[in-house]
């Protein structure tokens, strides 16, 4: 399969913005009380006078949030998995795998039982020690691999085993911590269901000042892609370029984890996908996965909260269901093209 | 003559163990240098030392006559353009997106970059492969895209390693005409790595000859490649023989040593 020209990938980004849009009004209208598209479109555009305040409430401080958590953790986990795929020069490469969004669980979950999360200020203790549980764990395993100097592969292996290890060390401060065992669980499956104004309106300006600083790295991991000898033979500051990067995409990780706790696949799955329609490309790869990441964590929330009546399916699980089968499907497809 | 680069005292150790032993050349301007020695002798880390790629002293590698660690990596690749060995690039980009990353260090319009790549990619040939993908193309192919996207930085020296060891004698002819009409019309200077000894004969005007992280010859390439140098350098009985018909002189490697 060949990557789309330039006109049909103009047409798929239009198409997959005007779905994405679509998605956003079922999302809002779907759930255990059902409301209907001329409600929700009505409820947005204000015009509220004949609508049940039940339903006003319900789109207006349940859902909308809800829905804007979703798209800012869908752009968060494939934008930050499409950077660290190219700085690791590595496809199996996400923020999932790498143990860094179980380090940022970790992090949190360890603020919140010894309660030094409840030091900071406002809203700001559980992206705080998100962050610093990820950035821990990413200076972790660049370090590792650093000092092995044996490829990508180790850096993997590495982020494979710190993954076990926090694994681990969630389930030992479960299993000391009873009372604290839904806290826990809730960090460790991701869910949507907690959203708030609050979170989104601490959360989301990171996120986005994140995606633009990337957006700007689009040339330098291109050039990354070739091997560290090339980029900086053709000019690129290797060390700075990927330290700054790194910064990012855990940053970025991080965020997403603060909001929803810890969701797989979507940072392994959505560049994978974008690659093979659009290109290696980041100058496409990047914003196209911001779109197609949204998409899709929205997408997992909706069917998670509507295939059920009377319970929810955490998101972790939508996305592994529909994320691993068609995965394996496009690998089969993929197999020389990929790597 | 002007220098371009101009390696002083240099010297680098890999764990410990030295790699290169007190290097001291000048590359000068249009000059076509073979850098000639067994594996391991340290032709592909010279070149490395070069582009700053291991770490280097103060004062030992000189780029347009300054100090290469004084120089900002973005300003060595408006000078210095590389062609390494054994590249593979993992991802799918079309031959013209790879081609384009050459362009990072200039950060001139995208009309400016549009027109150097479309007179790189004419000036090796590739204009038939515009439209593929990296991985579709044979090891011949490829080394052209690599040499293409080196000369979209517009640097002045190109150092290339080892680019025909992995080519047919086809393709290994292709190349280093392409790299001799690159010097002559393009006014680049050219330092390759190279096995051939005879592609250095046919192609080179200078030559430097390594053994064990030392500089045993340079000079004109006809002066200092002969039976005592080969002998020295590789451990071969070599004879220059002229071919009857073209009287082009080319090395005959014997099978054994003459002692043996």
């Amino acid at each position: 399969m060949k990557s789309l020209n330039s006109k049909k990938a103009a047409v798929a980004i239009i198409l997959s913005i005007l779905v994405l849009f679509l998605i956003i009004l079922i999302s809002l209208s779907f759930g255990s009380v059902k409301i209907s598209f001329k409600e929700t479109m009505l409820i947005l555009l204000n015009k509220t006078d004949d609508i049940k305040s039940t339903h006003i409430y319900i789109i207006r401080n349940l859902r909308i949030p809800r829905t804007l958590c979703a798209i800012f953790v869908g752009m968060a986990l494939s934008l930050s998995g499409a950077v660290f795929q190219a700085i690791f020069k590595n496809p199996m490469a996400d923020p999932y795998i790498l143990g860094i969004s179980s380090g940022a669980a970790c992090g949190v979950t360890f603020g919140a039982i010894t309660s030094l999360i409840n030091f900071i200020p406002g809203v700001w203790g559980t992206p705080l020690f998100s962050f610093l549980g990820a950035i821990l764990t990413s200076i972790t395993i660049y370090l590792i691999s650093d000092r092995l100097k044996s490829g990508t592969l180790t850096l993997l292996l590495s982020g494979i085993a710190i993954n076990f290890l926090l694994s681990a060390v969630m389930s030992l401060m479960m299993y000391f911590n009873r009372n604290a065992l839904e806290e826990i669980v809730y960090w460790n499956m991701g869910s949507f269901a907690v959203s708030s104004y609050e979170k989104i309106q601490v959360i989301a300006p990171i996120i986005i000042i994140c995606i633009i600083l990337i957006l700007h790295y689009y040339k330098e991991l291109d050039i990354l892609l070739v091997g560290e000898d090339q980029a900086k033979s053709m000019g690129v500051e290797v060390k700075k370029t990927t330290a700054i990067l790194l910064a990012l995409a855990t940053l970025l990780t991080s965020s997403a984890v603060a909001l929803s706790g810890i969701i797989g696949f979507i940072g392994l799955i959505i560049p994978h996908v974008v690659r093979i329609i659009f290109g290696p490309s980041h100058k496409k790869l990047l914003p196209i996965s911001l779109i197609f990441g949204s998409l899709f964590a929205l997408l997992a929330d909706t069917f998670g909260r509507s295939v059920l009546s009377n319970a929810e399916i955490p998101i972790s699980i939508i996305t592994a269901i529909l994320g691993a089968p068609f995965f394996i499907h496009l690998l089969k497809k993929q197999k020389r093209l990929l790597y | 003559m002007n220098e371009i680069i101009k390696i002083n005292h240099l010297s680098f150790e890999y764990t410990n163990i030295p790699v290169l032993k007190n290097i001291n050349f000048k590359i000068e301007k249009g000059s076509f240098t073979a850098i000639l020695g067994a594996n391991g002798c340290g032709k592909t880390t010279l070149l490395k030392a070069i582009l700053r790629l291991v770490k280097i002293q103060p004062n030992t590698v000189f780029i347009n006559k300054c100090d290469a660690l004084e120089l900002k990596r973005n300003k060595i690749a408006q000078i210095v353009s590389y062609v390494p060995q054994n590249e593979r690039v993992p991802y799918h980009f079309s031959v013209r997106e790879f081609i384009e990353l050459g362009r990072y260090s200039k950060q001139t319009s995208k009309e400016e970059d549009d027109k150097v790549v479309d007179k790189m990619i004419k000036v090796t040939h590739i204009n038939y492969l515009q439209d593929k993908y990296i991985g579709e193309i044979s090891g011949g192919e490829y080394q052209r895209c690599i040499i293409a996207r080196a000369l979209c930085q517009e640097a002045s020296i190109m150092l290339l390693d080892e680019p025909i060891s992995a080519l047919d004698p086809l393709h290994q002819k292709e190349i280093m005409n392409l790299l001799k009409t690159l010097v002559e019309k393009e006014n680049l200077s050219i330092v390759c790595t190279l096995h051939s000894i005879n592609s250095a004969l046919d192609y080179c005007s200078d030559s430097i000859l390594m053994k064990e992280g030392n500089i045993i010859y340079k000079g004109k390439t006809a002066d200092i490649l002969n039976k005592v140098s080969l002998k020295e350098a590789y451990n071969i009985s070599a004879s220059l023989v002229a071919n009857p018909y073209t009287n082009n002189k080319h090395f005959i490697i014997e099978p054994y040593n003459e002692e043996s």
